[in-house]
Order: structure tokens, then C-alpha cells, then sequence
């Protein structure tokens, strides 16, 4: 018989496993004992096509678990039963299918016994249109089937199972669109960092970390961005710091943009300082960004993508890659050279890229073709 | 029954932790499972003794307020709730005696007014800088508490410091999740993230903004829409052909760059679709955002800041407008009427502009100030 402490001890086990899905083995073996079962499954349907998203078991032998999967959506009676129950729906055998019945179907009579089960009671956390969630206990022919008292405490824990499924979802939720917005930030040609109140980097994105490899102008340091260029370095300490200044109300008043030079190249990188105020407030513990900073790298800026030039004016193969040098400050005769054309050929192109685009002053082309530059890495 | 009283107080415990509008109801509950009259639930600082979070029952809010304000100061079980190891409960009599009681402010008068006089206090939270604690208050009338109460508080206890541990994790994620959205709300070019089934898991500001002028992009309830067929067509091709792709194909990733027509006349919208595979849940009914859409809008992109042009070439104010007004196209005579110069004036300026850019050339002289570009919205 299962004591308070028995119980108690199952719930703790339980909410631990929506902390830490690692955490479901722990849990459903509780959940086993309590309910004189042995073993426990936790298992997440997707319902179009129906197929497990997850699969958390106790007291199923690996190998088994394996068949258990192939098998179990094709011919367990389970299933479409299981399918009819409603969110907070506790169920069991006996609601589906009698003795009689059980030696008839081929799950129960020839599946089961081979994994040492029969029996089962489920319940139901959640059942929408797209998703189907259950958690079970099974037991053995000779546990024979659950009784009331199981029945009740399955009941008692239901909600508790619910709460940890709901911890759950709502963690991967948020980690998903964070880690999707890391990956959208990652697409962007312009490098991009978050910086916390005492400058240090809490996040920096592909392009940041590419454009730091040549160490030219400015170096990425957990501590923070340094800067080269003393001016740069100045602007950027300011920056940072009327940022920190801002109050809340303030979002849309704070930074500041400003040029860093190189080294290695006369044209410089362009730097955007953004303030990033918390919402709410946070807890001392939580590492916390305060500002953003974009910088920009002209020499990775990229041009038009060729297949988009060619589509968007119908230009042809040669035309396209004209406007693309043209765009990157090739001078005609530079181009001619280039490619290893007369220079009346590379007129020609150019009088039908004029024509195409509806340009006639070459400062028009590239404005418009500029237009066209992707905001966006050229993987 | 004691058992189901105890059952529904962790069920609330661990509610609050998911929702903490819901801490009120849960330390009632908690209050009166355990035998009290009021209960706490405390951060505090290490370092201070000073709460940082607080949240109760049954303590009238401008109690609640001067507490916070100054009187925590005079809590003299402050000090030794901070000692207090994690497994261990705490009481009265354990500190103090009914002597030193009447002897202290906080008990003498502070707790008389709310009446409240005894405590049993567990630890929920516990690191280098910071503590937290739940605590059961008791009235004079009720006396010290007992054996019992000592042990349900401590059954409740490991589900308070679940629940907090939710609220800090959710709290955490979420956080990291804003400081992304809010990176991404600063850029001048629309963003979306795009859910298998076409459902807009998240749209930034400046996307939004260019769905509200309803000129030909769209954001619905079922997805992102735009008005031009043929964008629309080359839209759903790309999030088809991102759908196809099995993990571990990203880098084949096709990337999609067409144009898609606005509403109104004017220079179409760029639009890119990247993938943006999320593991193994690209399952149709997955939550995840599979796909990312940027949508740039060339009518409302900003010219290089006159600020920046005057500071890196040393432009004056007239240079450094014309600057501006040849990035966004218009022609020297163009410029000259609407500003009411004369043509000589404007060629003067064009020339020390293109002496102090050292750009002899129209296109060189546009491309380096299309260089200058803040990819962002201004501030």
C-alpha cells in the first residue's frame, strides 16, 4: 500500500522530470511503484500522421522499447480508444476491452505477454487537435488489473503530471525561438553583439566573430569589444555609457553611431550602439545585456545577388555580373581588363544594363542596384 | 481530509511558480495546511540581509511596503534564516525566548500589529549572494508552533523550491529570448519566423510596421502573405523547398532571393527565405520556426546619418546634405531647385565633397556613401 511519504516523493520526482526531461525515467519509476505496476511510459504524439515526438519509459528493456514503437501504433486498441479520451481523462483497460476480448487481440495476447505486461491505466495530459500526450503504468498478468485505489491516486496525479508536462513545453518554447532568433541573427552580413552593463559580450553573432578573425580595428574579448582606433574606443565608452544612463521610458532616445578605422584597409567599419532596456525587471543572477552593437564591415557588404538582378530586369549572365562590378566601384576599363573583353563589348552591356534598369545616369544604376544588396551573409 | 489538503496546496505551490500573480493563493494555501495565519515567501541578499522579491498572505500591503522600506532591518531572524542549511527548519524557539520577544520591535510591535507573533520558516533558494525563504506565520492566539505543522512545512518545501526554480528558469529563458526580439526590433528590414505550417512565430517591428501600411505585405493569422502572385508563388515554393530539406542539409540549403511588386507604384520589396532546420521536431504540427523571411523595403531605408559623413570626411552641413540627397537619387538640378540654390553653389559643394571623399567618381562617390548605411531604425 502507498504511504503519504510514497506519494509526496513520486510529485517531487515528477515536477523535477518538467525541469529536466532527463529527469522522466526517475518519475515514471516512481510512478510505477506507487502504482504497483512495472513499468511506466510517457509518451508525446504528434497526430498528423500519428508518430511519437517523445518517449520516456521505466521498467521497458531497451530493445524492447524499440519493437514497442514499431508495433505498439499499429495494433494496439489503445491507440483509438486513446484518441476519443479528452485532456485530464484517466483510463483503463476495462473501459476498452473485457478478458475475453484481451485474449483475442493480437496485442494483448501475443505483444504484451512477450514484454511481461498486460494491464494498464493512463491518463491524459494533454489532447488538442495537433497533439496527444499520455502517461501510463503497465502492469504484469499477475498485478492483475489497476482497482479503485490506483484509479485515485492515478487521479491525484494527474494534475501534478500536467504542471510538469506544462513547465516542459513552456521551457522548450522559449529556448526554441531563442535559439531561432540567435540563428536569424546569424544570417545577417553585419556583425551584431549583445554587451552587458559592464561591457562584457553576453552574445555575439557568426558575422561578429568572422569580421574579429582579422583582428583589424577591433578584437573580441569576453570583457567586452576593444577597439583599436583611440577615437573609436572613446565614442564607443560613451556610447555604452549614456546607454546605462537610460531609464526605461528612454528606449527610443539612447545611441549612437560612429566609424572605427582599420588598419589594414582606409575604409572603416561602421559601428551602431542601441540601447536594450529590460521590460521588467530582472534578477540580479540573470546575465543581462544592456545594449546592442552593430557593426558593419564594408568590404564584406556583399553586392546584388546575380540571380536576382537577372530576374528583376531580366538582365543576362554578362549584364548581371557588370552591374555587380560596377557596384563594387570597378571603374569600365578595370572590368574590361577583368574579364578580358573589348571595351566596346562592355559598352554594349552597359547600354542594355541602362536600358534594363531604366537608368540612364550611372549614379541612378548603382543607387539602384544598392537597393538590391541582401542584408544578409552569402553562404 | 489532511491528504487532499496537502495535495492541492503543492498543486497551487507549483502554479505559482508558472504564473507568480498566483503566489498569494498558493502561500494561503500553504498558510493553512501548515496551521497560520499569514505566510512569506522572501529573497533576500546575502551580502544586506535586505529582501529584493517578496511575496504573502495575509500581510496587508502597506505593512508589506514598510517592511521592505526599512523595518526588514529590524527582523531579528533575519540573521539566522541566512545560516539556516537548506534541509533544516526553523522556528522561535530555536533563536529566541518569549523574553527576548517582548524585548524586540519587530516582534513587540510590528508583528503585534498584524497579528502575527510565531514563525516556522524553511529554505527555498540558496546561493553565494542570495537566500530565499518560505515562512508560516502565526497569530499569539495560536501559540508556537507544533510537531505537525514543523513537518507539513517541511513535505511543502521541496515543492516551493521547485516552483521557484520554474518561475527563475522560465524567468531566465524568457529573458533571453526578449534581449533576441528586441536585437531584432532594431533592424530597418522586416523579419519573421516562419512555422512549417506557415503560422508567423514572430514578426519584428519594423515587418509589422510594413504590414500595417498595407502595401502589398501582409502578416495574417494563418502566415505571411504577400499581395503580388508572383512573390506570393516564389514565397511558397521557398518554405516548401526549406520543408524538404532533412537535418543535416543545411548547408544545401537553397537560398531564396526574389522581388515581390507593393501595392502601390514605387521599387519592389527584396524578400530572402533562409531555412532554419530546428533539430529533429520538424514534425508539421512542431511548434519551431522552420524558416526565416526578411523582407527589406527600399522606400524606407535611411541614407548614411549626415552626422557620420561630417565627422569621418569632415563634410560641412551643405556638403554632407547633397551627400545625402545623391544616395537617395535625386539629380544636382533636382536638388538645387527644391533647395533653392543655384547650380554653381551645388557644383562647389559637389566638389569639395568629392575632394574630402577622395571619390573622383559619381558611382565610386555612391557606393562609399551607400557604404555608410545604418542597416538599423534610427534612434
Amino acid at each position: 500500500m502507498a504511504t503519504r511519504d510514497d506519494l509526496l516523493a513520486t510529485l517531487e520526482s515528477i515536477h523535477a522530470a518538467g525541469l529536466d526531461e532527463r529527469e522522466w525515467p526517475a518519475a515514471l519509476s516512481a510512478v510505477t511503484h506507487l502504482l504497483g505496476a512495472v513499468a511506466a511510459t510517457f509518451e508525446e504524439f504528434a497526430k498528423t500522421p500519428l508518430q511519437h515526438r517523445a518517449f520516456h519509459t521505466f521498467g521497458l528493456p531497451p530493445l524492447r522499447e524499440l519493437e514497442y514503437v514499431d508495433q505498439y501504433i499499429a495494433c494496439s486498441p489503445r491507440i483509438p480508444a486513446g484518441l476519443t479520451w479528452r485532456t485530464g481523462r484517466v483510463a483503463w483497460d476495462y473501459q476498452i476491452l473485457d478478458e475475453a476480448a484481451m485474449r483475442r487481440d493480437i496485442f494483448y495476447s501475443e505483444f504484451l505477454p512477450r514484454c511481461g505486461l498486460r494491464y494498464s491505466i493512463a491518463a491524459v495530459l494533454l489532447h488538442t487537435p495537433d497533439e496527444f500526450t499520455v502517461v501510463a503504468a503497465q502492469r504484469s498478468a499477475k498485478q492483475g488489473h489497476v482497482d479503485r485505489g490506483e484509479i485515485r491516486l492515478m487521479r491525484q496525479l494527474l494534475p501534478h503530471l500536467q504542471q510538469a508536462y506544462d513547465v516542459a513545453a513552456r521551457l522548450r518554447g522559449n529556448r526554441s525561438i531563442g535559439e531561432s532568433l540567435e540563428r536569424t541573427l546569424d544570417w545577417l552580413a553585419d556583425g551584431v553583439a549583445l554587451i552587458g552593463a559592464d561591457g562584457a559580450v553576453v552574445y555575439a553573432n557568426e558575422s561578429l566573430h568572422e569580421i574579429a578573425r582579422d583582428a583589424d580595428g577591433f578584437r573580441l574579448k569576453k570583457s567586452g569589444i576593444e577597439f583599436f582606433d583611440p577615437q573609436a574606443r572613446q565614442r564607443f565608452g560613451a556610447a555604452l555609457a549614456a546607454v546605462l544612463r537610460l531609464k526605461s521610458g528612454d528606449v527610443e532616445h539612447g545611441g549612437a553611431d560612429f566609424v572605427a578605422a582599420r588598419s589594414a584597409h582606409p575604409q572603416p567599419y561602421l559601428v551602431s550602439v542601441r540601447p536594450l532596456l529590460a521590460a521588467r525587471a530582472s534578477p540580479p543572477a540573470s546575465p543581462h545585456a544592456a545594449a546592442i552593437v552593430f557593426v558593419r564591415d564594408p568590404l564584406t557588404g556583399g553586392t546584388a545577388a546575380t540571380g536576382t538582378l537577372r530576374e528583376l530586369f531580366g538582365l543576362t549572365e554578362a549584364e548581371a555580373a557588370l552591374a555587380q562590378a560596377l557596384q563594387s566601384g570597378v571603374t569600365l576599363a578595370e572590368y574590361a581588363r577583368q574579364r578580358a573583353l573589348s571595351l566596346n563589348t562592355v559598352y554594349t552591356h552597359l547600354r542594355r544594363l541602362r536600358e534594363k534598369t531604366g537608368c540612364n545616369r550611372m549614379a541612378e544604376l548603382i543607387h539602384r542596384l544598392n537597393e538590391l544588396r541582401l542584408p544578409l551573409r552569402g553562404d | 481530509m489532511q491528504g487532499d489538503n496537502l495535495l492541492a496546496t503543492i498543486e497551487a505551490i507549483h502554479a505559482a511558480g508558472l504564473d507568480e500573480s498566483l503566489w498569494p493563493q498558493a502561500l494561503a494555501a500553504t498558510a493553512r495546511t501548515v496551521g497560520g495565519n499569514a505566510a512569506t515567501l522572501e529573497v533576500f541578499g546575502k551580502q544586506t540581509l535586505r529582501p529584493t522579491q517578496m511575496y504573502s498572505f495575509g500581510v496587508p500591503r502597506h505593512e508589506e511596503i514598510a517592511y521592505l522600506a526599512q523595518l526588514a532591518e529590524t527582523n531579528i531572524r533575519l540573521p539566522f534564516v541566512a545560516e539556516q542549511p537548506l534541509d533544516d527548519m526553523l522556528w522561535d524557539f530555536k533563536i529566541v525566548d518569549e523574553g527576548a520577544m517582548r524585548r524586540s520591535p519587530f516582534y513587540a510591535e510590528f508583528l503585534a500589529r498584524m497579528d502575527m507573533r510565531y514563525f516556522v520558516s524553511g529554505i527555498v533558494h540558496k546561493t553565494a549572494d542570495e537566500f530565499a525563504a518560505v515562512c508560516v506565520h502565526r497569530s499569539a492566539k495560536m501559540g508556537h508552533i507544533e510537531r505537525d505543522g514543523i513537518a507539513t512545512l517541511r513535505a511543502l518545501v521541496p515543492h516551493v523550491r521547485q516552483a521557484f526554480d520554474v518561475a527563475r528558469r522560465l524567468k531566465r529563458s524568457g529573458d533571453a529570448r526578449d534581449q533576441l526580439e528586441r536585437t531584432l526590433d532594431w533592424l530597418a528590414d522586416g523579419v519573421a519566423l516562419i512555422r512549417a505550417d506557415g503560422a508567423v512565430v514572430y514578426a519584428n517591428d519594423s515587418l509589422q510596421a510594413m504590414a500595417r501600411r498595407n502595401d502589398g505585405v501582409h502578416l495574417r493569422k494563418h502566415g505571411f502573405e504577400l499581395a503580388d502572385p508572383a512573390g506570393q508563388q516564389k514565397f511558397a515554393a521557398a518554405l516548401a523547398a526549406v520543408l524538404r530539406l532533412k537535418i543535416g542539409e543545411l548547408r544545401h540549403a537553397p537560398i531564396a532571393d526574389f522581388i515581390a511588386a507593393r501595392s502601390s507604384p514605387g521599387q519592389p520589396y527584396l524578400v530572402s527565405v533562409r531555412p532554419l532546420i530546428a533539430g529533429p521536431a520538424s514534425a508539421p504540427a512542431s511548434p519551431h520556426a522552420v524558416a526565416i523571411v526578411f523582407v527589406r523595403d527600399p522606400l524606407a531605408r535611411n541614407p548614411a546619418a549626415t552626422d557620420t559623413l561630417r565627422e569621418l570626411f569632415g563634410l560641412t552641413e551643405a556638403e554632407a546634405v547633397l551627400a545625402q540627397a545623391l544616395q537617395s537619387g535625386m539629380t544636382l538640378s533636382e536638388y538645387a531647385r527644391r533647395r533653392a540654390l543655384s547650380l554653381n553653389t551645388v557644383y562647389t559643394h559637389l566638389r569639395r565633397l568629392r575632394e574630402k571623399t577622395g571619390c573622383s567618381r559619381m558611382p565610386e562617390l555612391i557606393h562609399k556613401l551607400n557604404e555608410l548605411r545604418v542597416p538599423l531604425r534610427r534612434y
